[in-house]
């Protein structure tokens, strides 16, 4: 049983440290970011919660999505099988490029 | 003449002395036979030895009696008493101390088997042993190397001393009750070995079945060996082949691992798409389709992936892929009127996806929603311009 | 002659096979956890390919994914490893020719290997999954050691 114990002990420890990452990674971009259009267009506003869910709000109308951030890469997962993919650019601020080619450039607002 | 009287009275005398010694010799071997008769009604020790001390004590006309069986080797003490009480059970260790001091006390010190001798028993030592008894007669009596025993004969009825004959009595009776008693220890032995007998019998029966049991059960699991290991033979054979039914279980597992997790993800798809099961939405000829782009009553919609749509697109197409529709439509179309005429295009084989962005269009309320006919290659052969 | 005679040596070894065996379970179980997760993004990359009828294109996402899984788990354990590989052969086989058609045609989609969102496959990513498939078939022919189910049957064989 000891014997086990000692193979499996690293793998558990590897996954936990895997998790406990990929937790801290999400927690560093999670919270609200606010698009802005000087020329008056729907101003998107973009909320990452920690656990790995999010919404894009614009007015009343939201779309959820669940998200991770990969390097410099923030990925939005939506159900219908989409992905976004944002750049961002320093801590507080992500730049999502819609199809098409129209850019929003998000900055973090206090909640 | 008064000598012949006195002779004749003495005469007489000797007559009747001799007639009441004759009628004692007569009821002694009365009572011999008499003893005889009752011991020969059993074969247990306890009833011999009642038997015999009863007897003997009416025979010698004795008020007490007590008489005692110890076997040596299973210290086994059984005991008969008349017309006295033992103050406890009598130890074996208190019956070999009463022995030994019998011993020690009797004329003879030497007794072969079968053989009976007098003793005078102290009475400190009876009383040591908690028999209370006044012992006018006593003899010790050998039946084997195993076993021997004592008689006590306490005093008469009528306090007369015990004659010497009646000591003969009392002998010839005990080797009457030595010979009984000897059988009757046979007869026990035979009874007590014949019960072992019985019983080893009964284990031996006991050991046959569960060895019957036990060589079916072993039967059972050859049976059971040769099975496995002719399994595990041919299952040797495959373990270096591919099996078709290895590569049937595996897709036949993926596919039911596949639809079980589906069904509970939140990024699930239809296992058959939608487009099926719906009807087509309404077409229109590139033709129609190009004189409304032109008058600017249409928008047009490409509904491709994005990566297509930035490869080649129709110049003035929104690019609404439909797996992101929802965000896009609501950053790109969310103003526009429900009337407005929608064309939708784009679709390849693997995937409708002018079908699905039409659909969710008509879902949000976009009343004149079109599907052209022919896609964006329809449209560049009218010279649509594309870009 | 003796250099020929050891390079067919280590080409042939089982120790070779045993570690690509290793490492191609561990590409596919890895490759495998983001496609079944994902299984509607993994829908949208098969028929990016443009080559898979689009009644099929849903139930190919739902189990090819698990398909790769149970496989690179096979061949990590050495239970049924070369029925395992034989269906990752097939796979890769038919992955690098979508590749090579998708190349052809010009199509600017990622392989969707290991995610939805990659880099645009390109005549590299051809590469690396033909040298998979060359891997596959050194385990196919060469892998003998650290079975699992052999041990197990070599053990009950002394019953």
């Amino acid at each position: 049983m000891k014997m086990r114990n000692r193979r499996i002990g690293p793998w558990v420890l590897l996954c936990f440290v895997l998790v406990v990452s990929s937790c801290q990674r999400n927690q560093d971009f999670s919270g609200k970011y606010q698009a802005f259009d000087p020329a008056g267009n729907p101003s998107p506003v973009l909320q990452l919660k920690a656990d790995g869910k999010g919404s894009w709000n614009v007015g009343h109308e939201n779309v959820s999505f669940s998200w991770e951030s990969r390097g410099d890469e923030l990925l939005l997962h939506v159900k219908t099988g989409g992905v976004m993919v944002g750049k961002i650019d320093a801590r507080d601020s992500i730049l999502i490029t819609l199809p098409g080619g129209e850019q929003f450039h998000f900055k973090r607002v206090m909640e | 003449m008064e000598d012949s009287i006195t002779d004749l009275h003495e005469a007489l005398d000797r007559a009747r002395n001799i007639q009441e010694e004759l009628d004692r010799r007569v009821f002694h071997l009365q009572t011999l036979s008499d003893l005889n008769s009752e011991l020969c009604l059993s074969t247990r020790t306890e009833e011999l030895l009642r038997s015999f001390l009863l007897v003997i004590m009416g025979a010698l006309g004795v008020s007490q009696g007590f008489a005692l069986v110890y076997d040596r080797e299973t210290k086994g003490v059984r005991t008969a008493v008349r017309g006295l009480r033992l103050a406890g059970e009598l130890s074996a260790d208190a019956v070999e101390k009463l022995l030994y001091k019998s011993f020690e006390a009797s004329e003879n010190r030497s007794l072969a088997p079968m053989s009976i001798t007098a003793i005078t028993v102290p009475p400190e030592v009876l009383t040591e042993a908690g028999i209370q008894i006044e012992a006018r007669a006593g003899a010790l009596y050998v039946i084997d190397q195993k076993s021997l025993g004592i008689i006590l004969l306490g005093p008469t009825i009528t306090g007369v001393a015990p004659r010497p004959e009646e000591k003969e009595l009392l002998f010839a009776h005990a080797a009457s009750f030595m010979l009984f008693l000897k059988n009757a220890r046979s007869f026990e032995t035979i009874q007590a070995l014949n019960d072992d007998l019985v019983r080893r019998n009964e284990e031996l029966r006991r050991t046959i079945t569960e060895l019957t049991e036990a060589r079916h059960t072993i039967a059972m699991f050859e049976v059971a060996r040769a099975h496995i290991r002719s399994l595990v033979q041919r299952e040797l054979q495959h373990v270096g082949r591919v099996n078709l039914l290895d590569l049937g279980s595996i897709f036949l597992l993926a596919t039911v691992l596949g639809v079980l997790f589906n069904f509970a993800s939140p990024h699930s798809v239809p296992l058959l798409p939608e487009t099926l099961f719906r009807p087509s939405s309404i077409p229109i000829e590139a033709a129609a389709a190009k004189d409304l782009l032109e008058a600017g009553k249409a928008v047009l919609v490409d509904a491709r992936p994005q990566e297509l749509y930035a490869q080649q697109h129709i110049k003035g197409a929104i690019n609404v892929p439909s797996a992101l529709f929802d965000i896009v439509h609501m950053m790109k179309l969310g103003n526009l009127e429900d009337e407005q005429t929608i064309i939708v295009y784009g679709r390849t084989i693997s995937k409708l996806y002018d079908e699905e962005v039409a659909h969710r269009l008509r879902q949000r309320d976009h009343e004149n929603v079109k599907v052209l006919t022919g896609g964006l290659r329809a449209l560049e052969s009218l010279d649509y311009q594309v870009e | 002659m003796r250099f020929g005679e050891a390079t067919k040596r280590v080409l042939t070894s089982e120790y070779l096979a045993l570690a690509f065996r290793l490492y191609i379970g561990a590409i596919f179980i890895y490759a495998s956890m983001n496609k079944i997760n994902y299984a509607a993004e993994f829908s949208e990359t098969i028929a990016s390919y443009q080559l898979v009828p689009f009644w099929a294109v849903n139930l190919l996402a739902v189990m090819m994914p698990w398909a790769e899984l149970i496989c690179g788990i096979l061949l990590i354990t050495g239970i049924k490893s070369k029925s395992a590989t034989a269906v990752l052969g097939i796979m890769l086989t038919i992955f690098s020719a979508a590749i090579f058609f998708s190349l052809l045609r010009n199509i600017p989609i990622g392989c969707g290997c290991f995610s939805s969102v990659e880099e645009t496959m390109s005549w590299t990513t051809l590469l690396r999954d033909v040298v998979w498939l060359a891997m596959s078939v050194h385990i196919y022919f060469f892998d003998s050691t650290l079975q699992l189910d052999k041990r197990f049957l070599i053990s009950l064989k002394d019953i």
